[in-house]
């Protein structure tokens, strides 16, 4: 490499030396922002091929004839700089290629200069993902970056799926989710595979191979996508190499993981020990009537206080292990987790071929015992010019993901598993040591009525009571785009698209293990291809007349077919845990099923533009879709939007600290297609083998009226940037979407279903969106950049069926109500702990309070969706430093904390499940202002011992509902690039040494909370978010 | 003109593509057909017929808790752990919204959408096949399933004829109320209301009659289809429900003399516990590796290291086990758990496949038959049918029995206490013959009768909900 540049730099330095006569000129070139010589930068003078090169130091020595005129500078990847010769010395300070290049954006079906963009659309380049290190996808690297968007994970262990929503909830049954875009092409996305467990697609991506990421938020930048973009677009776009020298770049990480909050901290051994006692004193006194206000005890406390005592000392016994120790579980179970990354890529590329190849290997180790994810990916970007009017290229990728781990809780109403992670933690009781003397697994470690292994056995995924899920999934993905320029004006793209997904997944429990038992070993294997192939066909024109019309329009056709295999079996009777094949099992159960889903689109676009001062779309898609009854299936999405660009008129000529003002509006229509890929038909299922010979039976009732969801977009922005140093970006969205999916209930006497699928309501989001960015220092070695965006949003259910709440959830916790946020949490309201009597208590409707939750009034109690989320970011460099750091925060929204609900038991699950820590606040003695009800014990049958009449103080109500209030520490990046001068005579072009820091800190309203929960606010079972420290290095050569 | 050469072969495709778009986009389930397309042939029609034991092959009909409520229901058993999978409905802890009372009404109405698409879709069997003598049992079969889904629907969630006169849920006109009856296909904006019990119990009767005239085999499916006469035993004892005690008797006569399977003697009951379809069976839900009620399967109920939801009580062991020469004593046998400790439970639901979790469900057996002749005779009177039909039995279950020579209407409840401990009738005996009794789950403070109201399951509030009120609730419930 090195030997290369420098016998390129001899020969031309040879050749120059024979042009030698009349003037010279010296001078030294360096980088701006740096500094740093630029050696082998070339120096040649207008209109010819005479010149020269900088040497190692950045400085050169040309002679040039006494006529000439200009000095041009050039180097690969910078702007090209021209000079006039007008002395002896020429010093310049060369800049990136980038900045001079005006922005241009990837949009729907094309590419628009930022400038002249009416709609509404936030770019996030691959600089900014990266800061994100160890993010296995992609889409949980968006976090914070874009204003509008939320996302979330629903699950911390590595490779489980994120969600994304732009600009609220725009739908009750169907999709929240954007569409995902990669190349061109519309790409699957979303949860598939193993029913039991969570693995994402978008794992299957390298982040590493994508160069920017597009999100497109109103009607005038997605219309054009139609009846799959009412919950925005999201635009990937892979990296391609550039003209010039082959760049080789490789990338190293190593990093940790731990708990990002102080999540699940249980009682410890003392905790445990005093609550115990205090659950049987009360189980005692509650037996005497104490509790119970038409028993002639009630109250009389003090005078059974030694019985209660004497009883509660006999019978702790069985629950105390070791009386005095403490073990905290969660160290075993939600230990420390490490990651790997390695990502090898070259690009490159001549006038007519670029291209770039990458490889990466990913491999993360989750906290959870047992729990890892490993990705193997590698792409080939190629594009060729043949000729002056024909080009092609290719985008390649495939990827093979393996997850392994256990099933996990995502779906609501499956209560906690005992065997999962959580659940085990929960039973293990803090008295007991983890290990035996002898170094052995503690075999009776649980709580005394608890069903579970110890962690190490349940979890670890070896050895002969394992219990392991593993999810592999194959991905190829791929586009090939042939382009045609008919004439000047007149272009044609024809692009195809293939995406295929191969998901295995292999569940066993093994004959020993606790699950297993019941079936003398079981074996589950689900298979799932996933195939689809699009095809479009795009004529564009583009013209300028009178030199101040500029023409752009785009016309034609897309035709998708996606085809879904599934096939699954499960074996009984597995004869040991050592071999997990179907081979060896009795078949119990094989399924396969086919589903189609086909859509065909007609769209078109047409903007126009008066001399860059006045821009006007408009765009038009016409979907027929196979999802819906034939004589419904077509319908049409359009958009029409505009922009004054200010800045450009005459009378601001003046302001030249204005550098551009902007004001856009846009207005339009997209949709949402049902989920079921069959809802509208009424059919009959032909499986279900029963007394030896097939039965059918009704399937699904049908409507022949379904159609999909429509929402309208009103977008409204203002983008004003200044004195060339700051930036800002002000808009207000409406997104009205009616004819929502909603399952009408229906009774089940009159056909033998209770509900159908039709389109009826209507929600409301609107928000405004803020945006700042700032350049406060740019001034020597310092440079010092600061961000801030701000969403304030509201997601509001405007009309329903007959003005009818709609009731939804496990045990009825949301509520869907006209006037209400989506997502409501509607409960029996919490009135706190009687500070006399030690009892939880609700609010009744008339406003007192009871003890009885059945005699409580359910109000809206809360919502998931925040008031207010955004980030603020900050970039700092100095010389070679590079400090980066964003804080994301979030205000306004609540969860419910399911497996708080499990853990503030008071004493109803005693002997079964530990409390966490924060449950050690519970009422002692009349007046104390307790967190937490007395625990009392043995009120299993409803505990209606207690108080005479029905009191189950942990039943669903507000005490579950808290703050997800938050700001946290996201990322922060510290980087050490070496001096260019060093590196060059190493044959660098970079080295950088960085660190990344995920979820350092974090700041939650609550105690002991994860505050980053699914969007729909309900707090899973499942492994909470990670705090991360990665160490990593850049090489580019 | 080379370009423009290509651009129209191009067009071309794409105008092509275009034209056959609307067919390119019709696409139907890959396990499923298009209502129209369901029936073309007698064996189709055979197989949607037999689709409908499959909805009844559920975790809250017969294989699964439906399966075994009157007996944890009844005075004899109870529940041992507190998973509450199924403890609720014995502590008659239920409510218009808890889930049993939802699933209950749900399975046994989606049954009956299944039945009434199916007479329906009995007009598209070729003409020629209807001629066949299948196409007239299948029918037969249609009728005589929704008689018993309505059936079971009414002694769940209305009040037994018994009651009728006593009852205080009644509708506007006055008439105690029945349950809705789906009597046929509706709309989805049809609003039903509750048929009177009598209307109700009109209509079952008049589905087994015409059941009964369409029926030509004894036995069908294997046990696992309703044949004549277990049609007609069903019949009986609906009428035996309805106190039209002369016709039960003659029908269980009838069934008796015609049937083609025999009680099974003293030597071989207890086996037959473990083998096909039960001692004696004239229809079962048989469930099978594939589809059975898992976890909240009769058996997973009813065996140790479960969730041990319905046990007998140690009076119930006491009763079942105080004759030794009653070979009925070991369907309740003791063995150890996991933990090593001795436990009592019923062994009516062994498993098959070696999987506790897969057991035919017996809708009726022969020996039912017997006990409603003897009770029907012992209420008309008729001592010498009485003590045929109970020595009959009981000569098939003692080993040494000597006749007996009296017979009260107890010692025929006891003895269905003792022929059909842990299956779905005791609550049942013991409501319709109006006795009140103690209910271990719900505790000794309370006696439950049919006056108390919460014998019957709440209407689920979604039901009323989705009629706009016009299936009223049950009056303990409506408040």
């Amino acid at each position: 490499m090195r030997k290369l540049k420098t016998l390129l730099f001899l020969l031309v330095m040879a050749t120059s030396v024979a042009f030698a006569q009349d003037k010279n000129i010296t001078g030294h070139i360096s980088e701006s922002g740096t500094d740093e010589p630029l050696p082998g930068v070339s120096i040649v003078i207008k209109g010819t091929t005479v010149g020269t090169v900088t040497d190692l130091d950045g400085n050169y020595n040309l002679t040039v004839p006494a006529d000439a005129e200009t000095l041009v500078f050039s180097f690969i990847g910078m702007e090209t700089i021209e000079r006039a010769i007008t002395s002896d010395v020429i010093n310049v300070l060369m800049g990136d290629d980038a900045v001079a290049v005006e922005e241009v954006m990837v949009v729907a079906y094309g590419v628009a200069k930022k400038e002249s963009f009416t709609g509404s659309a936030t770019s996030i380049n691959n600089e900014k993902l990266k800061s994100n290190s160890s993010v296995e996808s992609v889409d949980k690297a968006l976090a914070g970056k874009v204003s509008g968007v939320r996302i979330s994970s629903t699950n911390g262990d590595p490779g489980s799926a994120g969600e994304v929503q732009i600009r609220g909830v725009g739908s009750m049954n169907a999709s929240t989710q954007p569409l995902y875009v990669i190349d061109g092409v519309p790409m699957e996305t979303g949860d598939f595979g193993h029913a039991e467990r969570s693995s994402n697609l978008l794992a299957t991506m390298n982040p590493d191979d994508i160069e920017t990421m597009t999100v497109l938020k109103d009607a005038a930048a997605a219309s054009l996508y139609g009846s799959r973009a009412a919950n925005g677009v999201i635009i990937i776009t892979t990296k391609k190499g550039k003209e010039g020298k082959t760049q080789f770049n490789f990338k190293a990480e190593h990093g940790i993981s731990e708990l990002a909050t102080n999540s699940f901290e249980m009682m410890s051994g003392s905790q445990y020990e005093q609550w115990v006692h205090d659950g049987f004193a009360n189980e005692y006194l509650a037996k005497q009537g104490v509790f119970n206000p038409s028993s002639p005890n009630y109250g009389n406390r003090d005078a059974h206080m030694n019985e209660a005592n004497a009883y509660a000392n006999g019978a702790s016994g069985a629950y105390i292990n070791t009386p005095g120790h403490s073990t905290d579980y969660r160290d075993i179970v939600y230990g420390n987790g490490s990651s790997m990354d390695y990502q090898f890529s070259a690009s490159g590329g001549n006038e007519k071929t670029n291209f770039y190849a990458g490889a990466g290997y990913n491999k993360v180790n989750g906290m959870v015992l047992g729990t890892d994810f490993e990705r193997i990916s590698g792409r080939v970007n190629l594009n060729h010019k043949a000729n002056n009017w024909f080009s092609f290229g290719v985008n390649q990728s495939v990827s093979n993901t393996t997850q392994n781990g256990k099933r996990d809780q995502s779906a609501q109403e499956q209560g906690i598993g005992t065997t999962s992670p959580l659940g085990i933690l929960f039973q293990m009781n803090p008295t007991a040591p983890a290990y035996l003397a002898d170094g052995s697994y503690n075999p009776d470690a649980t709580n005394p009525y608890s069903r579970a292994p110890h962690p190490e056995v349940g979890l670890g995924g070896t050895g002969r009571e394992r219990e392991t899920l593993t999810t592999t999934t194959f991905r190829y993905l791929a586009t090939t785009y042939a382009q045609a320029d008919i004439t000047d004006d007149l272009m044609f793209k024809t692009t195809v698209g293939v995406d295929h997904s191969n998901i295995d997944s292999k569940e066993f429990w093994s004959p020993y293990s606790l699950n297993g038992m019941n079936y003398n070993g079981y074996l589950n294997m689900q298979g799932y291809n996933n195939t689809s192939i699009t095809n479009s066909n795009i004529l564009s024109y583009t013209k300028t007349l009178n030199e101040k019309h500029n023409i752009n329009a785009i016309g034609g056709m897309e035709v998708q077919a996606q085809t879904y295999q599934f096939k699954g079996m499960t074996m009984q009777n597995m004869p040991t845990d050592k071999l997990d094949e179907a081979s060896l099992g009795t078949p119990t159960k094989s399924d396969s099923q086919t589903d189609v889903a086909k859509l065909v689109s007609y769209l078109s676009s047409f903007n126009y533009n008066y001399d860059n001062r006045y821009y006007a779309s408009a765009s038009l898609r016409a979907d027929g879709s196979s999802r819906l009854a034939s004589d419904n299936r077509w319908g049409q999405f359009w958009s029409v939007s505009g922009s004054w660009r200010i800045s450009q008129e005459n009378f601001m000529a003046d302001a030249t600290w204005v550098d551009d003002l902007k004001v856009r509006s846009s207005y339009g229509t997209n949709g949402t297609l049902p989920p079921g890929y069959y809802d509208y038909m009424s059919y009959y299922f032909l499986t279900g083998s029963i007394n030896g010979g097939p039965g059918y039976f009704p399937g699904n009732l049908g409507n022949d009226e379904l159609t999909w969801e429509k929402s309208k977009n009103f977008n409204v922005g203002v983008d004003f940037s200044f004195l060339s140093r700051f930036n800002a970006t002000v808009e207000y969205y409406n997104k009205y979407t009616d004819d929502l999916i909603i399952e009408f209930p229906t009774s089940w006497v009159n056909n033998g279903f209770g509900s159908y699928v039709g389109n009826a309501g209507s929600i409301i989001n609107s928000g405004v969106e803020f945006q700042f960015n700032a350049n406060i220092i740019d001034k020597g070695d310092w440079r010092w950049d600061v961000g801030f965006n701000v969403t304030k949003q509201k997601a509001i259910v405007d009309q329903l069926p007959n003005n009818e709440d709609i009731v939804t959830g496990d045990g009825g916790m949301y509520i869907y109500r006209e006037g209400e946020s989506m997502y409501s949490f509607y409960l029996p309201e919490w009135a706190g702990v009687d500070s006399q009597t030690g009892l939880g208590t609700w609010y009744k409707e008339d406003g007192s309070t009871t003890t009885n939750i059945n005699e409580a009034e359910r109000r809206v109690v809360g919502k998931a969706v925040p008031d207010f989320m955004g980030s603020v970011n900050t970039g700092l460099k100095f010389k070679n430093w590079e400090l980066s750091a964003l804080v994301t925060y979030s205000f306004g929204g609540e969860m419910f904390n399911y497996p708080g609900y499990f853990s503030h038991h008071d004493g109803l699950r005693a002997g079964n499940f530990t409390p966490e820590s924060t449950a050690s606040d519970y009422w002692q003695q009349p007046g104390d202002d307790a967190k937490n009800p007395i625990p009392v014990f043995g009120g299993m049958l409803g505990g209606t011992d207690v108080t005479g009449s029905y009191y189950r103080s942990d039943q669903f109500s507000s005490r579950h509902i808290l703050s997800t209030d938050h700001i946290r520490l996201k990322e922060l990046r510290i980087g050490y690039t070496l001096p260019k001068q060093m590196l060059t005579k190493a044959g660098f072009s970079d080295v950088t040494v960085y660190f990344v820091g995920g979820n350092l800190l974090t700041w939650t309203k609550e105690d002991n909370i994860e505050p980053e929960v699914p969007l729909n606010g309900y707090r899973t079972a499942d492994t909470p978010a990670a705090r991360t420290y990665t160490l990593g290095v850049n090489l580019s050569f | 003109m080379y370009k423009i050469k290509l651009y129209t072969i191009l067009l071309t495709i794409a105008f092509a593509f275009s034209s056959c778009m609307e067919s390119f986009l019709n696409e139907d389930p890959s396990t499923g057909l298009p209502d129209d397309e369901v029936v073309e042939s007698l064996t189709d029609f055979d197989y949607v017929v037999n689709g409908i034991y499959h909805l009844m092959n559920h975790r809250f009909y017969y294989t699964g808790d439906f399966g075994v409520t009157g007996a944890l229901r009844g005075d004899g058993y109870k529940s041992l752990k507190s998973f509450n999978q199924f403890s609720p409905v014995g502590r008659y802890d239920t409510n218009p919204v808890s889930h049993f009372t939802i699933g209950y009404w749900e399975q046994m109405y989606k049954a009956l959408g299944a039945v009434n698409r199916a007479i329906e879709l009995k007009e598209n069997v070729p003409a020629d096949e209807q001629e066949d003598p299948k196409y007239d049992q299948l029918v037969g079969e249609l009728y005589a399933l929704r008689a018993t889904i309505h059936f079971d629907v009414a002694r769940t969630f209305a009040d037994l004829p018994t009651y009728a006169t006593q009852s205080s849920n009644k509708d506007a006109n006055g008439n105690v109320m029945g349950i809705p009856l789906a009597d046929k296909l509706y709309g989805t904006d049809h609003l039903p209301t509750r048929a009177s019990l009598e209307e109700t119990y009109d209509f079952i009767v008049a589905d087994y009659d015409t059941a009964i005239t369409f029926l030509n085999e004894d036995i069908t499916r294997g046990g696992g289809g309703v044949g004549v006469s277990a049609a007609k035993g069903l019949k009986a004892r609906v009428l035996l429900y309805l106190e039209r005690d002369q016709e039960a008797l003659d029908l269980a006569k009838e069934v008796i003399e015609g049937s083609s399977i025999p009680l099974v003697d003293a030597s071989n009951y207890v086996d037959a516990w473990t083998k096909e379809n039960g001692p004696g069976n004239l229809f079962a839900i048989i469930a099978n590796a594939r589809y059975n009620a898992s976890l909240n399967s009769v058996g997973y109920y009813t065996q140790p290291d479960s969730y041990e939801e319905v046990f007998p009580t140690d009076e119930e062991i006491a009763f079942i086990q105080s004759d030794d020469n009653d070979v009925r004593k070991d369907v309740i046998i003791t063995s150890l758990n996991e933990g090593g400790e001795e436990m009592t439970h019923l062994n009516k639901f062994t498993g098959r496949d070696n999987q506790v979790t897969i057991n035919p469900v017996q809708v009726i057996r022969i020996a039912e038959l017997y006990l409603i002749a003897a009770e029907a005779a012992v209420k008309e009177g008729n001592s010498n049918d009485a003590l045929k039909y109970y020595n009959d039995l009981r000569r098939n279950r003692f080993t040494n029995y000597t006749d007996a020579t009296e017979v009260t209407l107890d010692d025929i409840l006891d003895e269905r206490r003792r022929e059909f401990t842990g299956e779905n009738h005791r609550s049942y005996d013991l409501l319709r013959n109006n006795k009140s009794f103690i209910v271990p789950n719900v505790g000794d403070s309370e006696e439950i009768s049919q006056a108390s109201g919460k014998n019957l399951f709440a209407i689920p509030q979604r039901e009323i909900d989705a009629s706009k009120g016009s299936i009223q609730q049950n009056s303990y419930y409506a408040n």
